[in-house]
């Protein structure tokens, strides 16, 4: 039965040690979060550096596979990558142990890479679309180069209808998750994919991707 | 192949890329220090305090003032209910 954890305190800030720390090891006795995790979560909470320097390193591969999806220009992911692990420390008090931290973790890049979208749209910036080169059969098309054409596809889609569908495409969510993930309704997030699908086939056809892919017959 | 298949396609292909790897953990680290050790300005927000307090002051001593001044406070709220009596 996963207990909340709360634990009445402000601002910790690190290098500062606090007593609370092994009172907050005891009281993460959920079965749903790594015990590895679970000690360095107790123990960034005490101001261990160190411990949340691991969480990092333990995590970060996951968070920036996603974050990836956001962006995939290297410094703008690493300042997402950053952003996620530094509002993950100060919400750190706020995670319940009940899931992973990893679910945790990705619920926040998700909305940081969101926010990230939302900002750049308002400037009115989109990837630009470029033909395989060199082109290949559907199934042997270069993984990063089949990349960098499906996000810049995406790009042209608004962000609410980009992010249902990259989560769908490359995070393997489901509508349920989705929603949660986002505070959304079901309903809203199918009504989402929906009309992204919708228009994304009307801007492959206006791309023509198929002779851009040379997968015409 | 339709464009949504193609898409498809392009889909199943991306999801093998092996993004390249980050080292987010110092530049995480250097911004938590940063944030932690910024004091919290709270001057601005007094300032708008004692603004809307003052304000507020004054507001509540004209009221009990016009209140006061009133001779019948109820009958002077309802004057014109006199006049349709008469």
């Amino acid at each position: 039965m996963p207990r909340p954890y709360k634990r009445a305190g402000t601002l910790i800030t690190l290098g500062k040690a606090i007593p609370l720390a092994a009172g907050a090891l005891a009281m993460y006795n959920v079965g749903t979060v790594d015990e590895t995790d679970r000690r360095d979560i107790a123990a960034s909470l005490g101001g261990d550096e160190a411990a949340f320097a691991r969480l990092i390193r333990r995590h970060e591969p996951a968070v920036a596979a996603l974050a990836w999806r956001f962006t995939r220009d290297l410094a703008e992911r690493e300042e997402l990558v950053q952003d996620v692990f530094v509002e993950a420390y100060f919400g750190l008090e706020g995670f319940r142990g009940d899931a992973p931290l990893e679910h945790w973790l990705r619920r926040i890049a998700t909305r940081v890479g969101y926010r990230f979208w939302k900002r750049r749209s308002q400037r009115g910036r989109e990837a630009p679309l470029a033909d395989l080169d060199p082109p290949a059969p559907p199934g042997e098309t270069d993984p990063a180069a089949a990349g960098a054409a499906v996000q810049a596809l995406l790009s042209r889609l608004p962000p609410p209808e980009r992010l249902v569908l990259t989560l769908m495409y490359f995070d393997d969510c489901s509508v349920q998750e989705i929603a949660g993930r986002m505070g959304w309704s079901r309903a809203m997030v199918k009504m989402r994919a929906h009309r992204a699908r919708r228009r994304l086939k009307a801007i492959a056809q206006r791309e023509h991707l198929l002779e851009r892919l040379g997968w015409t017959t | 192949m339709d464009d949504l298949e193609a898409m498809e396609n392009l889909v199943r292909r991306a999801r093998q890329e092996r993004p390249p790897a980050t080292d987010a953990a110092a530049g995480a680290l250097r911004r938590i220090r940063a944030s932690a050790g910024r004091p919290v300005r709270i001057l601005p927000l007094s300032l708008v305090a004692a603004a809307a307090a003052v304000a507020a002051a004054v507001v509540l001593a004209l009221a009990i003032h016009a209140w006061n001044a009133s001779a019948d406070p109820q009958a002077a709220l309802f004057p014109t209910v006199e006049v349709a009596a008469l």
